[in-house]
């Protein structure tokens, strides 16, 4: 059995759930009076607070929500729309522009060995991952600081 | 504890409807969760008029970020997460106490035992509890769970009221269970020794 009174924690976890406790702190409790009166204390309090009115909301939040949201939605759609519309316009344009220069492309690259072609060409892939990558992580940044403040 | 007592669906069955655009799915989802959200609110934000507008705001992250929840706890838990970031961004707008203030408040309640026990020599703590009862226990308790930093009073609720775990509430707050148990330790015996306080207080009148 242990001699000394039980530590603050010791007194709340029994008061919580005095099954899951360790032997010796069930045997002091059993033969001290002062920790046991601490343990009715603590008993009392949770009683207290379970009993506590529980707070609600004055109004419709499920209404005052549920208004909200077709806007958010509708909007949330025609930026799609917007993004899609871009690309499209994006790969038309870059499409009639080597459609229209290309036989002055041809003449360019004619002269270049295939080596050469293939090393601008990685390159420029590898840059043009490494941007779209780095502007999404903004983007993701920037929607994930919008909707938390 | 059940959250889903308003419908029959899963949390997967009513997110998959709403990000379908059944628009009434989310107002079950409100439903079935605004008793917990309730909970926070009241707790951790001091002024009446600004609890509409803050339950109005979770509730619309919640539906921005439905697409992002992956399942990995209740649906319940992670909207009492984005509720809780929500009052906490508040009451760090409005420099109100933060959990970094949590520390001090603890320590000071861990004097308060030795400054009843040095003020008021003789007396029992049973006494200023059974006075307690016939004062009204449930107004006295409520004046005083006020008392508390809207973190501790938080806490509290979630633990003893919404019958949550420490897992969950650390899902919550995103801290570690044992810091969640060490905080409530410390939350429970503020309230206990602010108790104590307040009965000598009276007595003395």
């Amino acid at each position: 059995m242990l001699i000394k009174h039980l530590t603050d924690e010791e007194i709340q976890l029994y008061a919580l759930n005095d099954q899951g406790c360790e032997t010796k702190i069930i045997e002091h409790i059993k033969l001290c009076s002062e920790c046991k009166a601490r343990i009715e204390e603590y008993q009392l309090l949770f009683t207290g607070i379970k009993q506590q009115p529980e707070p609600s909301f004055a109004f419709d939040l499920s209404a005052l929500v549920l208004a909200q949201l077709p806007s958010s939605r509708a909007l949330r759609s025609r930026n799609s729309l917007a993004v899609y519309l871009l690309v499209f316009i994006g790969i038309v344009l870059i499409s009639s522009l080597l459609y229209v220069f290309r036989d002055y492309m041809i003449s360019i690259f004619a002269g270049i060995a295939s080596l050469v072609i293939y090393l601008i060409l990685i390159t420029m892939l590898t840059v043009l991952v490494a941007l779209c990558f780095d502007m999404y992580k903004n983007y993701q940044k920037k929607m994930g600081a919008l909707d938390f403040y | 504890m059940n959250y889903n007592t308003g419908t029959n669906l899963t949390d997967r069955q009513l997110v998959d409807r709403v990000l379908s655009g059944d628009t009434n799915a989310f107002g079950s989802v409100v439903k079935n969760t605004e008793r917990m959200v309730a909970q926070i609110v009241f707790k951790m934000i001091p002024t009446p008029e600004d609890r509409k507008d803050l339950a109005q705001d979770i509730y619309l992250k919640v539906f921005k970020k439905l697409g992002s929840f992956k399942f990995g706890s209740k649906l319940s838990t992670w909207i009492a997460q984005i509720g809780y970031n929500t009052c906490l961004d508040y009451l760090r707008k409005k420099k109100f106490v933060l959990p970094g203030n949590i520390y001090e408040e603890a320590e000071t309640a861990y004097d308060m035992t030795d400054m009843i026990s040095n003020k008021f020599p003789g007396s029992s703590e049973m006494e200023a509890y059974n006075f307690m009862l016939q004062k009204d226990l449930s107004v006295i308790l409520k004046t005083e769970i006020e008392k508390l930093s809207p973190v501790y009073k938080m806490m509290i609720t979630l633990y003893h009221n919404e019958e949550l775990s420490y897992d969950e509430i650390g899902q919550i707050t995103g801290m570690p269970p044992g810091t969640v148990k060490s905080y409530l330790f410390r939350a429970r015996k503020t309230l206990k020794d602010s108790l104590q306080l307040n009965y000598k207080k009276e007595d003395l009148c």
